[in-house]
């Protein structure tokens, strides 16, 4: 299914705080239906609510057999994730969070 | 505005919380499960805490503070509101506010009082709430600082897989450096928390300045993609704290989020306690340890996450701080490097602080005003009621009828008057509430120290009195509490002996009724001796051997002064104020008190006062060529009788017929000494009256002028108390007229003369 559905490449805004996370779920949903790639590497700032969108969408592609994948996450990104106790290898390649 | 005044604000503010507070725990006592009361006395108590230490009110900020640890236990569900718990945690509002009493007035509160229920409400914060074997029994001790995971019976295992947190824990300590705390932390925002502008992420960052931390992120409530709420909080976090610094260290760092999440610090390191206050079932993810190296900022992205390479980092601070700074000293501060961040950590600090109080809902708009102003807006109004009647009789003395257009503005002021004297007094009055929760401490007090048990149960808080009634009640109240558990109440074991409850009820009521306030205090106890009240009487000279008494009359030998049929004095009833007092200092307020008894069953003491005591509705009348005025509260029904009506009874007594009743006459001009001779009953007009303790009474008087507002004057303030007056008012035309108290002229109707009855009433 994956190989046949398009791939997106969805770039992450710089800063993805409080009033970032309702528009990030509406272009995540956007996508539904297809592979997605996240693109983190310019993000500076990035706040809980933001993550619960992003570790929700995993959840969701990966129960429909589809790929959702962070590709290039930033270090603020993946210290955030770590500071948080997020460690889901969907979201981010397992390299990255150790 | 001075400090003194803001000073002046934040004790009446504390009496607000001190009132919420103790509402609040007695809802929790009654069974209240309701999270928002748990919630609104913790905020009580850290309102006080908070203004208390803008203050520089150290004992009160100190009790407040464990006062406050201890209701974040109850708040975060770490264990039950036992019985035992809220025992402790009433006296300590009491405390709290005998605290706030003494820093407002200088006084001084008993160390060793606030000592032991601090020790108590410690031993609960800890985790190890011994207590409780008694009522008034405390636990004496100090609660460990990191108690063993294993010493804390109250924490049963759960199952509960966490294998990678077991692992990581065992690693940790043994790798655990000497002198370091071990603190769970259980957090989980609310969706305000985020609403408001705090950010668990920057939580988290500063909880992870105090140590080092192990965080897990409980996801199992996080929902599918279409039904996710952008703005909602699903995460909630486990985080394992090891750090030098102690559990108010970690409290701090969510101090301005506290209202917005549950928060939970336990001392020490349980999987099975955490899982248990997590409240979350199901599977775990794996923890992270957090590298303090994360913490580090790139100045250019604060407050953001850090950007600087990990192995670029300068070597954690934490470890290697000496433990001479001490909890106080930032770790950051030993380096100049990091004054910076320092500074950006408190400008974001400050920035949710801002933002948080921004977000409050803002609260009613009231203003406060000094009570003096209010009195004197009052007055005025007074003297506008009384010009307005004098206009009105102006105009009707000068037999022109006046214009049609005069009538109607006269009409109208009238009118006026009328509203701008209700709106007024509206200003002055004041639930009962605050006084009626006075008395739940002197009842726990009374309780304690005469070894009864007893429950207050408290109807009609919100009915509202005039500010200077409620400001004069608590004492009489008080009095009437004491007495009632005092010699009320029987002992628990006397109690369960007839059959009854061991705990005691005493229940005390508000409410309106024709025009007048009434407080009920009424106990379930033995009642009162009526035998024993006569033969003490008797023995005292108070009545003669063989008089006829009602029951009213020979419960209202209680109010003689000295009078106490009490076998010993005790602490309470022997503070040398008896039933007298209570009784003037009702009447003093324009008030009775009457008493009602069931043998067995307990006593009903009613105080009945008046809604206001600057103006009432009264009906003028003539007695013996004076204008006197009578309460219309008290007249049931105006009467013209005939010849046929009346009955003569005994030698100087008459009845006048009423329908089927007959009700006793009562020649007011006779009784109040105006005249020596009765007069022909047909030749005047009776006003039927009933007195507060319930009997009629056929009052006649000359004629009846009218009905009309009158301005209350005291009499006692201006001249002395006269038998059977009230008060006094001015007419419209000037001239002074007299009050009539009812209930003193039915008294005296008993066969009592009118100064022997004041006399009984009105002498200490």
């Amino acid at each position: 299914m994956s190989d046949t559905a398009p791939r997106t490449i969805l770039k992450l805004p710089k800063v993805l705080d409080l009033n970032a996370a309702g528009r990030l779920h509406e272009q995540v949903l956007a996508h539904r239906g297809g592979d997605i790639e996240i693109d983190a590497s310019d993000v500076g700032r990035v706040g809980a609510q933001c993550i619960q969108v992003l570790l929700s969408a995993v959840v969701s592609w990966r129960a429909e057999g589809l790929r959702f994948s962070v590709v290039d996450a930033s270090e603020s990104f993946v210290k955030t994730l770590k500071l948080l106790g997020i460690s889901d290898e969907a979201l981010l390649p397992k390299e990255m969070l150790k | 505005m001075d400090m003194n005044e803001i000073r002046e604000i934040f004790f009446q503010e504390c009496e607000e919380q001190l009132a919420e507070l103790e509402s609040g725990l007695l809802r929790l006592r009654d069974g209240d499960t309701d999270p928002e009361t748990v919630n609104a006395v913790f905020r009580a108590v850290h309102s006080i805490k908070g203004g208390a230490g803008a203050f520089g009110l150290d004992d009160l900020v100190a009790f407040a503070h464990i006062f406050e640890t201890a209701l974040d236990c109850v708040r975060s569900s770490k264990f039950a509101a036992s019985a035992d718990l809220l025992n402790v945690l009433l006296k300590s509002a009491d405390a709290l506010a005998d605290l706030t009493s003494a820093a407002r007035d200088g006084g001084s509160v008993d160390p060793s009082r606030t000592s032991e229920l601090e020790e108590a409400l410690k031993a609960f914060a800890s985790g190890q709430p011994r207590l409780v074997t008694g009522s008034q029994d405390m636990v004496h001790g100090t609660a460990p600082v990191t108690p063993e995971p294993a010493d804390e019976p109250e924490f049963e295992p759960v199952p509960f897989s966490f294998d990678d947190f077991e692992e990581a824990e065992s690693n940790a300590s043994a790798a655990k450096p000497s002198g370091r705390n071990l603190f769970t932390v259980c957090f989980k925002p609310r969706s305000d928390l985020y609403a408001k502008g705090n950010e668990a992420v920057l939580l988290l960052r500063d909880l992870a300045k105090l140590g080092d931390l192990e965080v897990h992120c409980e996801t199992d409530t996080l929902p599918g993609i279409e039904q996710l709420d952008a703005e909602a909080a699903y995460f909630s976090w486990r985080i394992r704290v090891e750090t030098e610094h102690d559990e108010d260290a970690i409290r701090q760092v969510f101090e301005f989020a506290e209202w917005d999440c549950t928060l939970d610090v336990t001392p020490g390191y349980t999987d099975a306690a955490s899982a248990e206050e997590i409240a979350v079932a199901g599977k775990a993810g794996p923890s992270t340890p957090f590298d303090l190296s994360l913490l580090d900022e790139n100045p250019a992205d604060a407050p953001v996450m850090a950007r600087q390479d990990p192995a670029d980092s300068p070597p954690a601070v934490a470890d290697e701080q000496p433990e001479a700074i001490g909890q106080e000293a930032p770790k950051a501060a030993a380096e100049p490097a990091h004054l910076s961040t320092v500074a950006k950590a408190l400008a974001a600090e400050l920035a949710k602080k801002e933002m948080t109080v921004a977000a409050v809902p803002a609260a009613p708009q009231t203003i406060r005003v000094d009570l003096e102003r209010v009195d004197r807006l009052i007055n005025l109004v007074g003297e506008l009621v009384i010009n307005q009647s004098m206009l009105a009789q102006s105009v009707s003395d000068s037999h022109t009828g006046g214009t049609s257009a005069l009538n109607v503005g006269l009409d109208e002021l009238q009118q006026l008057t009328r509203e701008i004297q209700d709106s007024v007094m509206a200003i002055r009055a004041q639930p009962v509430k605050p006084v009626f929760q006075r008395m739940g401490r002197i009842v726990r007090e009374t309780a304690d120290m005469t070894g009864k048990s007893v429950r207050l149960i408290t109807e009609g808080e919100n009915t509202e009195i005039d500010k200077t009634v409620i400001d004069k009640l608590a004492e009489p109240l008080t009095h009437l509490i004491r007495n009632a558990i005092d010699h009320g109440l029987e002992k628990p074991e006397t109690r369960q002996a007839a059959g009854k409850n061991p705990e005691g009820r005493l229940s005390l009521t508000a409410k309106h009724r024709s025009g007048r306030i009434v407080i009920e205090i009424a106990d379930d106890g033995a009642g009162i001796n009526r035998d024993r009240v006569r033969d003490k009487a008797v023995e005292k000279g108070l009545i003669a051997a063989d008089a006829k008494l009602s029951d009213e009359e020979i419960y209202n030998l209680i109010f003689h002064p000295g009078f106490s049929t009490a076998e010993h004095l005790t602490d309470i009833s022997g503070r040398g104020v008896g039933m007298d007092v209570v009784k003037r200092s009702i009447q003093s307020l324009g008030g009775r008190l009457s008493i009602n008894s069931t043998p067995g069953a307990g006593s009903v003491f009613t105080m009945s006062l008046p809604l206001t005591l600057a103006v009432l509705d009264g009906m003028v009348v003539t007695v013996a060529g004076q204008t006197l005025v009578v309460p219309l509260t008290a007249i049931i029904e105006t009467l013209q009788p005939c010849q046929k009506d009346i009955h003569a009874f005994g030698t100087s007594h008459r009845l006048v017929a009423i329908r089927d009743t007959f009700c006793p006459l009562v020649d007011v001009g006779h009784i109040l000494d105006f005249r020596s001779d009765l007069t022909d009953p047909v030749d005047g007009v009776v006003l039927l009256v009933e007195s507060e303790g319930g009997g009629q009474r056929a009052l006649m008087v000359d004629a009846i002028q009218g009905q009309r507002q009158v301005v209350i004057k005291s009499l006692e303030t201006n001249y002395r108390h006269v038998p059977g007056i009230a008060a006094a008012t001015i007419l419209g035309d000037g001239r002074v007229a007299l009050i009539l108290d009812v209930d003193a002229i039915v008294m005296a109707s008993r066969g009592h003369s009118l100064g022997a009855e004041m006399t009984l009433a009105a002498t200490g």
